[in-house]
């Protein structure tokens, strides 16, 4: 599958699981991963384009202050797509943890209904970089 | 028949909602075959544990986890004192059946320790000091007016019957907890052999914090362990899907190799009863991941609700499995609280042949004489009713309104003796 399909099926996901996604602006680089103002930065271990979840690896204390964000901006940078969770779990060296965020928190245990923002971040956003034409990333 | 004739509202809408969203998933994925995926890891799983679970524990004790094996459920409760120590302080825990199966809650609180459950409906039944009414929708017998008189007691004001505005209680109350404890309990959902690594999923994002605190307690049944990485996607699939309706739960944590920086693990594998589940009759039970999929499709549990069964695992699986896990709480005519229409066999995502196995056990309680009276006596008057005697043909349009009529069904129940054990 090549990124452009990736990136299709990402979109369409995206919008399923409520997740902002938007490209990487002219000149925009992901930086080091920071918490300003309750919105948190990282760069994505992976995302799934399956179900646009962000995937991070890392040790609980690395995980912590994002998981505690209000809104959390996940920079995707070339190759970080991948199609399906397994993917993504081929990726996971077993070393700390590996979390799949798909979309905001939420819970459904009061009558069913969706309510969106408990103890996570409330807003998740992907920031897709374009890597080198036709790469593939999965 | 133990189970009273009420219609539980709120347990049939919510059962009709997971229905309605897990059947618009499945229709969107390879489902047969994914169920195939899983029914045949948990198979492994259940005819391998023994050797499975020993990979597991190397595997993970080379993470650096701490395993401790608890072979009952006093016994899984002192293994958690004895990891999160002597002075009794703030725990935070996630949603675990494995936790409830064994009191730990109220063990903890008893020993003066302040517990958390932070998962909103956990939240709303420890408060209700109830049991939860299903295994993965703790809440689901609640209306909202009834989730918000709860917490208003709780919180000490006023809050309207919105579920926004109560799960913005839940986040308010149940943050700096959350944030601040250094104790966390939590369940497992899969344990991998392979890597020696914990799977634990779910949605509001309090089970993260619970699992990344300081210290961090899983308590999961040995029942858990899969083989390798393989599987997990098909499972996490059936599981999620058979559960909410969710094609994945908002949060996935896979706890692999513990480095600098992370929380420091222990592992609490409990048998209470799982062993001899495995090796039995019922032995195709153990393969349960429990989804709760054949409690919402049950015609009896969308009427009596899980507390219809008084059983921690209530429904057409808890029918099976109870006995095994908590022997003292099954009311023994709970085999019968079943219609066996086939319905939890035909949604169970690892093909459990739900119902057979119900009514196998229903067989071995007749032949071995051990039906309950109540059941015994109906079933004779039943027979009688189809003699071509003047008593049956008297008694046939008797049985057959008592059957049709609530009302003369609930008259009949006020002349069963109370107190059913």
């Amino acid at each position: 599958m090549t990124a452009h399909d990736l990136a299709a099926r990402l979109a369409e996901a995206a919008r399923e699981s409520k997740v902002a996604l938007r490209r990487a602006a002219d000149g925009e680089s992901a930086g080091e991963d920071r918490v300003e103002d309750g919105v948190a930065h990282v760069v994505a271990d992976a995302v799934v384009a399956d179900s646009a979840a962000v995937v991070l690896f890392g040790s609980d204390r690395r995980l912590r202050p994002i998981l505690g964000a209000r809104s959390l901006v996940a920079h995707a940078v070339p190759g970080a797509l991948v199609a399906s969770y397994g993917d993504a779990l081929a990726r996971f060296s077993g070393a700390g943890r590996m979390i799949s965020i798909c979309g905001p928190s939420r819970t459904a245990d009061i009558e069913k209904t969706l309510v969106v923002g408990v103890h996570g971040p409330r807003e998740v956003t992907i920031v897709l970089y374009d890597g080198p034409t036709g790469t593939p990333s999965g | 028949m133990s189970l009273p004739v009420l219609t539980n509202t709120p347990t049939r809408k919510a059962s009709d909602v997971t229905l309605a969203k897990r059947q618009e998933q499945a229709a969107k994925l390879p489902w047969e075959r994914l169920r195939d995926e899983a029914t045949a890891s948990r198979r492994d799983s259940v005819e391998h544990m023994e050797e499975l679970l020993a990979i597991f524990v190397r595997n993970a004790e080379a993470g650096g986890y701490r395993i401790v094996h608890a072979a009952d459920a006093a016994g899984a409760c002192a293994a958690v004192v004895a990891e999160i120590g002597g002075t009794p302080g703030v725990v935070i825990k996630a949603k675990s059946m494995v936790t409830e199966e064994i009191g730990l809650r109220h063990h903890l609180e008893r020993l003066a320790w302040r517990v958390f459950e932070t998962d909103l409906g956990e939240w709303i039944v420890q408060e209700r000091n109830e049991l939860p009414a299903h295994i993965t929708g703790p809440a689901m017998h609640l209306s909202a007016a009834e989730i918000a008189a709860t917490l208003s007691r709780v919180l000490g004001r006023s809050l309207p019957a919105d579920p926004d505005a109560l799960a913005r209680a839940a986040t308010e109350f149940l943050g700096e907890p959350l944030r601040s404890a250094s104790v966390g309990i939590s369940g497992a959902n899969f344990l991998i052999a392979d890597t020696g690594e914990v799977v634990v999923i779910e949605n509001e994002g309090n089970a993260f914090f619970c699992t990344s605190a300081g210290k961090h307690v899983v308590v999961t049944g040995i029942d858990k362990v899969i083989r390798s990485r393989a599987a997990l996607p098909a499972l996490l699939r059936m599981l999620t899907i058979s559960a909410t309706g969710q094609p994945q739960t908002v949060y996935t944590h896979v706890l692999g190799r513990r480095g600098d920086g992370d929380a420091e693990r222990t592992i609490v594998l409990v048998d209470n009863g799982r062993r001899a589940l495995a090796a039995g009759e019922d032995a195709e039970a153990a393969r349960c991941i429990r989804c709760g999929a054949c409690m919402v499709a049950c015609p009896v549990f969308r009427q009596a609700s899980g507390h219809g069964y008084k059983t921690i695992y209530p429904g057409p699986i808890g029918i099976l499995v109870a006995p095994y896990l908590e022997p003292g709480r099954v009311p023994e005519d709970a085999p019968f609280y079943s219609t066996l229409c086939g319905a939890c066999t035909d949604i169970c995502p690892v093909r459990i042949p739900i119902s057979d196995l119900i009514a196998r056990r229903r067989e071995r309680l007749w032949r071995e004489g051990n039906t309950p009276a109540g059941v015994r006596g109906a079933v004779g008057l039943w027979k009688r009713a189809q003699r071509d005697t003047a008593f049956g043909r008297a008694l046939r349009p008797l049985l057959l309104a008592i059957l049709r009529f609530p009302s003369l069904r609930r008259l009949v129940q006020l002349t069963r003796p109370r107190g059913r054990r």
